[in-house]
């Protein structure tokens, strides 16, 4: 008898294991969407093969060789019309209509199995519990935005469809698999908040009157995270030449009233330059340069001058190109303060940073677990504009670098600042000094610019700029704005020290007098505060810088 | 009835404690301590009757954030040109911040005022129709700051265009 059932349960396992190959090897063939077996993990049981999407594997990495995916879970709530390089194929958005310009992020969620009939499937979105290191809270409700009639399940990707916790779909198939697809609508705009979204076939997920299915006739998305795309347009500064300071009424066309005259000399072949590409070239005439007015006379008219065009020496070859982003070094930093992996657990990535080069060449040490602000950044190459040089002991005419950098920053069709879709163009060179200091950076939230000055010629430290970027960037999140806490953390009322987020070292955003303690420029890394007065336990996440670039409205 | 009574005051007890239990936030405390407690002034540079000083001046008992420039903040700066031309400057970034002390004063750098007149982008800036020799009216407001102000600045463009 004994031999029996032995014999009974080994033939039951060879047929369990042909159905499952023959049945796997099927919704292979159907799955378009992802090439990667190790799927074959979440696959239970013989029977019915349940396997939900997105998973793991369905997200693809761009972790530097050694670390894990760093895409894990990272799904988009904006980006730009036109950007669909997603980090997974089931990443969608909501339809753009004239009345909905500003779209929502959204997942397909697909649950596939074996069956001999279409079926229903229950499915459950729920809160999963931030995995930040700086959330320290066990409770796992800790969206910012909760499910409501926009965030949640929809059965379908479209805007009128009110969604809910949770969601029954027939699955269906013309063969053995069959397929149920439900979408998650997610917040658009608190970064950070996260969903896992469950199904199973038995129909306890959903009605709270039946007993709960066990963990085995239960599958789970990934832990699905709210990220931020932003774009960041750099344009480096000429290291040389100059800026047309304003226009005189009386003056002939051929006269320039610029900024610096130094390093010109009579008979030089310039070029006047402008936004909008124009470029003409002109000769400085002899006894063409009155040092005292700083004025420059040519030998051509120029047409259609404004105040803040460019001058820059016209030489063959030409002037060395200025320095690309890529050469900078400041995207691992911008990684270190607003996020890495997917679910807000830096701790690997922090360790990788360690053992990189730092750029002011000193051992590393600051790199201490941490986590982000779920905002990652792409970056594109764009023109040089010209030098903002200020190293004079006269203050510059107040307003001067903001009146340059809005001459410089992109316009639409009417002159007005292109203002959205999270587009930051950079600036970076020159330098703004008066006698007492120089100024490292500006930015101007509303108009998406920010500029960061090097000194001229990198007399800053290379921590000092690179850090720069970052802090710069946290002013384009609300950081800084009127009705946020405290400013820059600590220029206020408060006079104690803002720990950042990995509690090593200041807040980026701080402004401590440096011989209290070292100045955020100095370390070799860069995070934000995630408490308001941080360390200050009583404080909560949403009061602090990390909490202001997470609640910030997009577009930005 | 005792019981009626006792439900009564409980509730009484719950109100009150619930009213005490509202916390300002921060920003608040500071906004609200601040009103008429800030002031500003506009005064012109006693050697040279064409540069403006722009001071702050703090009178609460707490340390303030200011930005080192005009141009953070959102503080409201407006040049009514003699023309009718409104010239709000374009206020709202950040950059270096200082901290003003209880008790303490900043002058922002001096400003040859007629520089912001010349350099405003909405008006053709070779049309001297633009730039009336005469009284160009300044307002200075900030709202969070809890202060207003006004100058009437005198504008010569032949006498100022030199300077700059």
């Amino acid at each position: 008898m004994q031999k029996t059932n032995k014999l009974l349960t080994l033939l039951l396992l060879i047929f369990c294991c042909l159905s499952y190959q023959k049945a796997w090897s099927q919704i292979e063939n159907e799955n378009q969407n992802s090439e990667d077996d190790e799927r074959l993990e979440l696959v239970f049981a013989c029977d019915p093969l349940l396997t939900i999407h997105p998973n793991d594997a369905d997200f693809m990495s761009t972790s530097p060789a050694g670390l894990p995916n760093n895409n894990i879970g990272k799904m988009l709530i904006w980006r730009k019309p036109g950007d669909n390089n997603y980090h997974t194929p089931y990443q969608e958005f909501t339809p753009v209509y004239d009345s909905n310009p500003e779209p929502y992020g959204v997942v397909r969620i697909e649950v596939k199995f074996t069956s001999e009939s279409d079926q229903p499937v229950y499915f459950k979105v729920i809160d999963f519990d931030d995995e930040s290191p700086y959330e320290t809270s066990t409770d796992p409700i800790d969206n910012e935005e909760l499910i409501s009639a926009q965030i949640g399940l929809i059965a379908q990707n479209m805007n009128a469809q009110i969604a809910s916790e949770t969601l029954t779909v027939t699955a269906t198939g013309p063969a053995i698999v069959k397929t149920a697809i439900v979408y998650l609508r997610m917040t658009k705009r608190y970064s950070g908040d996260n969903y896992k979204v469950l199904a199973s076939l038995n129909s306890g997920l959903v009605d709270t009157g039946l007993p709960y299915p066990s963990d085995e006739e239960i599958v789970e998305t990934s832990n699905l995270v709210a990220w931020k795309r932003a774009y960041i347009d750099y344009r480096p500064m000429y290291t040389e030449g100059t800026y047309v300071r304003h226009i005189g009424i009386n003056d002939a066309p051929n006269i320039l009233r610029v900024n610096n005259v130094e390093g010109f000399a009579e008979g030089d072949n310039i070029i006047v330059f402008n936004p909008d590409y124009v470029e003409i070239a002109a000769k400085i005439e002899e006894n063409g340069i009155d040092v005292a007015n700083r004025k420059l006379t040519l030998d051509t008219d120029i047409p259609n001058l404004q105040a803040f065009d460019g001058v820059r020496m016209k030489i063959d070859p030409p002037l060395p190109p200025p320095p690309v982003y890529a050469n900078l070094g400041f995207e691992n930093r911008l990684k270190d303060a607003f996020g890495f992996f997917g679910n807000g657990n830096d701790a690997s990535f922090d360790e990788y940073l360690g053992t990189l080069p730092n750029p002011d060449g000193v051992p590393d040490d600051n790199n201490v677990a941490s986590g982000g602000a779920f905002v990652e950044f792409n970056f594109s190459d764009g023109s040089a504009i010209p030098l903002f040089d200020h190293v004079i002991t006269i203050s510059p005419p107040a307003f001067e670098i903001d009146n340059f950098s809005r001459h410089w920053a992109p316009k639409n069709e009417d002159g007005l600042h292109l203002n959205g879709n999270s587009i930051f163009t950079v600036f970076y060179g020159g330098s703004l000094c008066n006698v007492l200091d120089c100024d490292s950076g500006q930015s101007m939230s509303s108009e998406n610019w920010s500029t960061i000055l090097n000194g001229k010629n990198n007399f800053f430290t290379n921590n000092q700029v690179i850090n720069t970027f970052v802090h710069e960037l946290g002013h384009q999140f609300g950081i800084g704005l009127a009705d946020n806490q405290d400013d820059h953390t600590d220029v206020g009322g408060y006079s104690g020290m803002i720990r950042c987020n990995d509690q090593s070292a200041r807040c980026i955003m701080s402004y401590k007098d440096p011989a209290e303690s070292p100045h955020h420029y100095l370390y070799n890394s860069a995070e934000f505060d995630t408490h308001h007065l941080n360390p200050t336990p009583d404080n909560a996440v949403e009061e602090s810088c990390i909490g202001d670039i997470r609640a910030a409205f997009w577009p930005n | 009835m005792k019981n009626i009574t006792i439900i009564l005051l409980y509730t009484i007890i719950l109100t009150i404690l619930s009213c005490n239990s509202s916390k300002n936030k921060l920003s608040e405390i500071n906004l609200q301590s601040s009103q008429n407690n800030i002031t500003a002034s506009i005064t012109c540079n006693p050697l040279d009757s064409f540069t403006l000083i722009f001071a702050i001046e703090n009178h609460t008992n707490q340390s303030i954030g200011l930005g080192a420039g005009l141009s953070a903040d959102n503080h409201d700066i407006v040049i009514h040109y003699p023309n009718g031309i409104l010239y709000k400057l374009p206020t709202g970034s950040t950059g270096r911040r200082i901290k003003l002390e209880a008790g303490e004063a900043y002058s922002y750098p001096d400003w040859v005022f007629g520089h912001a007149i010349i350099i405003n982008p909405n008006i053709d800036s070779r049309d001297i129709n633009n730039f009336k020799t005469g009284i160009y009216h300044i307002t200075w407001k900030n709202e969070r700051l809890g202060f207003s102000t006004s100058y009437d600045y005198y504008f010569d463009y032949l006498k100022v265009i030199d300077r700059l």
